[in-house]
């Protein structure tokens, strides 16, 4: 799916066609909402997306890292973040219950598994290819 | 009777004699073994083997934004959750997925 997001950023998003809205889950449990909690706390130096592309493209380097919060900072710190800020943000874990709150609305929603993706409402349960995505969109585009 | 018949039946009698007491009270060269005592080994318990339950591969797919240039256009929605590209767009993607 890595491989998809660049395509449908290029063809969709860059073009003003479609907006991706972020909905993150936990899942897979506390690690999960530090990088979520992390992304939020880059977002507020205007670098979420940067964060979270950071943090997908190193799953590995984060789990061998000392500790996740540490390679969290130190992942903060790589793309341009202040990190003395990044770790107060961290440390003050103001992202949590909002994080957690729409995590509990998703599962209310319905969203059970992962990933989950609605485009104008239609709900896609997997992943999909580029192609099977464009599709999608393409028959909703006016 | 004569001293010939007299030898004879005495040496039949003591030929008697002597194959009675050795038939008895000499031990076998080898004990006879009372029963056959095999190594004890422990019955195998049973161990149930649990029907292999399908192997439920997470996928980590992340749908976001691989790249982290600063041209795309980035907020908000109204309930907190982050959007990448033109809010005024026609088509929404919500992606929900998680970090790992």
């Amino acid at each position: 799916m890595l491989e998809v997001e660049p395509q449908l950023i290029d063809t969709y998003v860059r073009t003003g066609k479609m907006r991706i809205i972020v909905r993150p889950l936990f899942q897979t449990g506390e690690d999960a909402l530090l990088a979520a909690h992390a992304s939020e706390c880059a977002g507020e130096q205007k670098h979420y997306f940067a964060m979270r592309a950071a943090i997908y493209a190193d799953q590995g380097g984060l789990f061998a890292a000392e500790s996740m919060t540490a390679g969290l900072s130190q992942r903060a710190r790589d793309i341009g973040i202040n990190g003395d800020d990044f770790d107060r943000c961290m440390q003050s874990d103001k992202y949590r219950l909002p994080l957690l709150t729409g995590y509990t609305r998703a599962k209310e929603s319905g969203i059970l598994s992962r990933p989950v993706f609605e485009i104008n409402g239609q709900r896609i349960i997997g992943a999909r290819q580029f192609s099977e995505f464009a599709d999608i969109i393409d028959h909703l585009k006016p | 009777m004569s001293i010939i018949r007299i030898v004879g039946i005495s040496f039949f009698i003591c030929l008697l004699a002597n194959c009675g007491s050795q038939s008895v009270g000499s031990p076998p060269a080898t004990p006879w073994p009372s029963a056959t005592i095999e190594p004890t080994r422990e019955a195998p318990t049973q161990t149930t083997i649990a029907a292999p339950t399908p192997t439920v591969i997470a996928t980590i797919e992340p749908v976001i934004v691989v790249n982290t240039d600063d041209s795309l256009a980035a907020g908000l929605t109204p309930e907190g959750y982050h959007v990448l590209g033109d809010m005024a767009a026609p088509i929404t993607f919500i992606d929900y997925s998680d970090y790992f």
